[in-house]
């Protein structure tokens, strides 16, 4: 006699159960190889949700820095008497005129330099992800937190010790036009990954302006053998280029060019010099370097399903098949004997429901059918069970069991039960 | 208005070469030790960014042979910086502060501002301009120090 399981789901995946033999007297436990075709997955709740735009950032504040290459200027008034008489007021404000006053040397005055400072945050890490799943998207936003425009290039840092990595990783990133607060909704701009410390004028982003957010996405595909429970962790980085124009100082002149610090030593008025303030971020980089990164992590989750059939021998002679217990070792399969087979489905993942299971068995056409019944599956979505009427001879007609749309939880077990008398 | 004033304009005199003042600006820099005590310094204002201090001193002497009476100097807080709450320091002056445009100066316990109708208590960054009095005469060839730090914004 054999059996044949078939379990197959919406979506096309499909288990193959290998034929399985049983023994017509006690119990086999011995368990059906499943050829494994592809895996059934369960979304689980992924929330893209609402972005809290600054949520895990340290700089939380829009910061309303003073513009790069502003020149502060200051001056004072000195008012006195001689012998009771009011002399004329001195100063040092050469552009406004003070009636009578003696000017004194010019305006104290200084430029505000260029503040290089960015955040990256991961937003959606772990993403649970389906082995064989397309275009996984790990969620970034890198805010500009200096005083003046910049732009900025990507690069993505293997970390090492996880359990696989993609095979390529796609950049793109998104600049928030409408305004909304959430960069993901607005075009996505492609962008070519660039090596930490590579110059290149192509492969950065538009001037981002300070108290900018961008939001940057790091998609892959995950193979198709990728385990439950493996992860893939990796780290995106940002580096602070030169944007194509200044906020004051009209064009950078060097669009594109990693940003350097200038060592402050030669002017306190003339164009703003750059200063790194940027802190260490999870990667490789380190603070004021005009690096920043942070860490995130696809993380598989997939069902493991193992099925068995068994079959016992529930009496010689039974009373009622349907409902007899089983009875002692020295039962015997001839004809007119109660037996029982009771498959059973165990979702051995760790995490992951597995949906969509649909098991069929045929009974052998040596058996007359008596009943069956399911338990341990998921009572939503509700499955459908056929069985056929009561009493079916299975040598006259094809008794099938099926069960559809069942659902069963990690570390859950599905049975179905089948009473039937041997012709 | 500043034709008017060219007018007026007069020869100096003798006391125009009385007091001298020259103001400059400086970055206070922080450094840390390896146990954490910080050195405090000044250095010049060349690399000043955004949440640096800077410190506004203003040198004056007398350089003639009167007294000087009733000295009193004014600097501006620039609107790029915001005023330190008990920085200004001048030896043997009252302070006194301004939160619109130098008009009026109050002490700082008394400095109001009005938001909606209602007068607060100024906060440090609404400072517009800070006046050092000196009651006692500024003798010939004395000299003194007024400043104030800020931070930029």
């Amino acid at each position: 006699m054999n059996l044949l399981i078939s379990i197959s789901r919406l979506l096309s995946f499909k288990w193959q159960l290998q034929r399985v033999n049983f023994l017509r007297k006690g119990k086999d436990m011995r368990k059906c190889e499943i050829q494994k075709k592809k895996t059934i997955f369960s979304k689980l709740a992924a929330t893209a949700g609402a972005l809290a735009l600054f949520a895990g950032s340290a700089h939380a504040q829009a910061n309303n820095f003073t513009d790069a290459g502003t020149n502060v200027e200051n001056t004072f008034t000195l008012d006195y008497e001689v012998a009771g008489t009011e002399q004329p007021t001195i100063t040092n404000d050469t552009d406004t005129t003070i009636p009578g006053a003696i000017v004194q040397g010019s305006e104290t005055e200084f430029t505000v330099d260029r503040l290089i400072d960015l955040v990256v945050t991961q937003q959606n890490s772990p993403l649970t992800v389906a082995p064989a799943a397309q275009d996984a998207a790990l969620d970034f936003l890198v805010t500009n937190e200096g005083n003046d425009n910049q732009s900025y290039s990507f690069s993505i840092e293997d970390v090492a010790g996880d359990d696989f990595d993609a095979a390529t990783y796609t950049i793109e990133y998104f600049v928030d036009v409408d305004g909304n607060g959430d960069p993901f909704n607005d075009p996505a701009i492609a962008i070519v990954e660039t090596a930490t410390g590579v110059g290149s004028t192509t492969n950065v982003t538009s001037d981002i302006a300070p108290d900018q957010t961008i939001g940057v996405r790091v998609t892959a595909d995950i193979s198709g053998s990728a385990e439950d429970t493996h992860v893939d962790d990796l780290v995106l980085v940002a580096q602070t280029r030169d944007p194509e124009d200044w906020a004051q100082e009209g064009a950078s002149g060097s669009q594109g060019d990693i940003t350097e610090e200038d060592d402050g030593t030669n002017t306190d008025t003339g164009i703003a010099e750059n200063v790194f303030a940027d802190g260490d971020g999870a990667g490789a980089e380190g603070d004021t370097d005009g690096l920043h990164s942070d860490q995130a992590q696809y993380l598989v989750a997939s069902p493991d399903l193992s099925a068995s059939k068994t079959v016992d021998i529930v009496a010689t002679e039974p009373v009622n098949c349907a409902t007899d217990a089983i009875g002692g070792t020295d039962q015997y399969s001839v004809p007119g004997a109660c037996v029982e087979y009771v498959i059973s489905v165990e979702n051995t993942g760790a995490t992951a429901t597995a949906e969509a299971i649909d098991i069929t068995d045929v009974l052998p056409a040596e058996v007359t059918f008596v009943a069956a019944s399911i338990n341990g599956w998921e009572a939503a979505p509700a499955p459908t069970f056929t069985q056929p009427a009561a009493s079916t001879d299975c040598g006259a007609a094809t008794c099938t069991v099926s069960l559809s749309g069942a659902s069963l939880v990690a570390g859950g077990t599905g049975t179905i039960t089948i009473r039937a008398l041997v012709n | 208005m500043f034709a008017l004033g060219a007018l007026l304009s007069l020869a100096p005199s003798a006391a125009a070469d009385g007091l001298v003042a020259t103001q400059s600006v400086e970055r206070v820099i922080v450094e840390t030790a390896e146990d954490g005590t910080e050195t405090v310094r000044f250095g010049p204002a060349d690399t000043v960014a955004p949440g640096d201090e800077v410190f506004y001193n203003l040198d004056f002497s007398n350089q003639s042979d009167e007294a000087a009476a009733n000295v009193q100097l004014v600097m501006p807080v620039p609107s790029a910086v915001a005023y330190i709450e008990n920085s200004a320091t001048g030896d043997g002056s009252e302070i006194a502060f301004s939160a619109d445009g130098g008009k009026t100066f109050s002490q700082r316990g008394q400095l109001k501002v009005s938001i909606d109708g209602e007068e607060r208590l100024a906060k440090a960054s609404q400072i517009t301009h800070i006046r050092w009095s000196f009651s006692d005469d500024i003798a010939p060839g004395a000299s003194g120090d007024v400043g104030y730090l800020a931070v930029l914004k």
